[in-house]
């Protein structure tokens, strides 16, 4: 446990030393916010301003990206030439692996919680009653996407592949699921494509809390994406392996 | 000499990994069929919810009505989930029925939400769309830069009897092959499925070789600049998103404020639009205009901004 602890405190350091991370997690969205807000704001009537919809799509949608940070964070030791010292200490894999899901966790949650409260003091956003279930919700999605992004820094062989993808199925993903503008249909084929997208979900469940006050879809989802974290989890600290840090030193592995 | 076999040597690795040279060539294929695809299927639609009280058997008639009238999709809306699938653009329109059964009694609009109206056509969306994907695609493809700071293979170059513009231009040509590649996959595919990009294949091929050229030069600059591939990645996201926003694939520029017009003259998918926008008026793609000159002359300016930082990290090297 102590050791755990000392791992955990080290990364939750670097975590919020970064400023890049920070600067992602939160700025990126507040200027996103704005500029689709204030652009957009004669598309949007009737009970939400386009703040408002942009404030509650946009921060799923950042968080889902922190995905890529997430696995890269899970090559720390690889690329900081500190993979020998973590060879022999007498750490387990769990305990890096929960560590360093754990750190992502708590620094990506709380650069959501202040764009959100950002947003509620610029903006003067709708929150609804429910606003602790949203920001559990927010909170289950960011432990998927870093258990899902650590899984695929720490946990899979064709690391080199995946990253460099990523950014592309998230984007189509986020338009799917109403990120940039409201992608609505009454088409079952179009409609069915677009629920494959875990952000329509999202999105949806955050409205019909705030909106409709109907909270059975935001639990459900919130459900879904704990199990698929903890999934991950279970997957990234079965497949990972301490040797594979060394893999630091290959040229494929450049951060 | 140099700069092919900058170029060869490019490739070769690329197709070392074999999987992720094929994921190179057909991702952003698929994804440019999936937007079309998208496009092709919602379309035309003035979707409306109607709202009910009692069993839908009577309301038939007014079912009958809808049924017949053309361009326009309907369903009966749930008023649990209304606002979300008013918010959410499910629905243009709902018509509230809840209180009368007669075709003329329901009350005016009762929900209303405005349709989002972007002021772009299908063409001017699927290029700009285009060159977002690109843009970051060829940052993908340029990031071996990154890995040549890295292992060394750039000072070798460095010290090697040749001119550090012959390794910028290796980079560029075979970024340039693999984007035109990706684009002639993407439109081989789109004839498969039937989808019309909006202007003429010949058209479009010319317009795709700006956006090569511009991406190209993009992704080089962004590679030059950053020191790992993560942060390559995700600038390369977020400037081409917010390139995107501003550039008016979102929103037309003449719905812009006047102070966000003026400031989407820096993105490349503003001059792009424009140019989509002359060829559906008519006008010849390769005509002097001011997007043509704009584009060539950015691509020109970041192709000198990365052989200047080059060169500074050259001296650095020595």
């Amino acid at each position: 446990m102590n050791l755990f602890y000392r791992l955990f405190v080290f990364d939750i350091k670097r975590r919020a030393k970064s400023g890049f991370t920070i600067g992602y997690n939160v700025i990126f969205p507040v200027v996103m916010i704005f500029l689709l807000g204030y652009l957009l704001s004669s598309n949007f009537s009737n009970g939400i301003s386009s703040y408002s919809y942009y404030t509650l799509v946009m921060i799923p949608f950042c968080c889902t990206m922190a995905v890529i940070t997430a696995a890269y964070a899970g090559k720390d030791e690889s690329y900081a030439k500190t993979a020998y010292r973590l060879l022999v200490a007498p750490v387990k894999e769990q305990h890096i692996f929960l560590a360093k899901l754990l750190s992502c966790l708590i620094i990506f949650s709380v650069c959501n919680i202040i764009v959100l409260i950002a947003a509620k003091l610029l903006w003067h956003i709708t929150m609804g009653k429910n606003i602790i279930g949203v920001i559990v919700l927010l909170i289950a999605e960011t432990f998927c996407t870093c258990a899902g992004g650590l899984f695929i820094g720490l946990g899979m062989k064709n690391f080199v592949i995946v990253k460099n993808f990523l950014n592309i199925p998230i984007l189509v993903c986020a338009v799917m699921g109403g990120s940039f503008y409201p992608m609505g249909t009454l088409n079952k084929s179009v409609q069915l494509i677009f629920n494959l997208s875990p952000l329509t979900w999202i999105n949806k469940s955050i409205f019909l809390s705030i909106y409709d006050h109907n909270d059975a879809t935001l639990w459900i989802t919130t459900f879904s994406l704990c199990i698929v974290g903890g999934l991950f989890t279970l997957a990234g600290i079965k497949s990972f392996n301490k040797e594979e840090f060394l893999n630091g030193d290959l040229p494929s592995y450049e951060k | 000499m140099a700069t092919y076999l900058v170029m060869k040597n490019n490739f070769k690795r690329s197709y070392n990994n074999r999987l992720l040279f094929i994921l190179i060539l057909i991702l952003p294929a698929i994804t440019i069929l999936l937007a079309g695809v998208v496009n092709k299927i919602s379309n035309p639609s003035e979707r409306i919810g109607i709202l009910i009280n009692a069993h839908k058997e009577e309301y038939s008639h007014l079912i009958s009505i809808l049924e017949k009238t053309e361009d326009v999709k309907w369903e009966f809306a749930d008023e649990h989930t209304l606002k979300t699938d008013l918010i959410m653009g499910k629905y243009n329109i709902v018509l509230d029925y809840r209180d009368t059964k007669t075709i003329n009694g329901f009350k005016a609009l009762s929900y209303e939400n405005e349709k989002v109206t972007t002021g772009i056509t299908k063409a001017e969306q699927m290029i700009s769309f285009l060159l977002t994907l690109l843009m970051i695609t060829s940052t993908l493809n340029s990031s071996v830069i990154i890995k040549d700071k890295k292992v060394g293979t750039l000072s070798r170059f460095c010290y090697a009897p040749t001119t550090i513009f012959s390794y910028v231009g290796g980079n560029i040509v075979y970024n340039i092959i693999l984007a035109y590649c990706q684009i002639i996959f993407a439109l081989l595919l789109l004839k498969l499925f039937h989808i019309q990009v909006g202007i003429s294949d010949g058209y479009f091929l010319i317009i795709s070789f700006i956006i090569v050229l511009i991406a190209t030069a993009f992704g080089i600059f962004i590679s030059y600049i950053s020191r790992s591939e993560m942060k390559a990645n995700i600038i390369a996201a977020c400037i081409t998103v917010l390139f995107s926003l501003l550039g008016g694939s979102f929103v037309s520029i003449e719905k812009m404020p006047f102070l966000f017009q003026k400031i989407s003259a820096v993105s490349p998918t503003r001059w792009i639009i424009e140019m989509t926008k002359n060829i559906e008026q008519g006008k010849g793609v390769l005509e002097p205009s001011m997007p043509l000159l704009v584009l060539m002359s950015s691509t020109l300016l970041l192709l000198i901004f990365s052989i200047v930082i080059i060169n500074y990290n050259k001296e650095a090297i020595k």
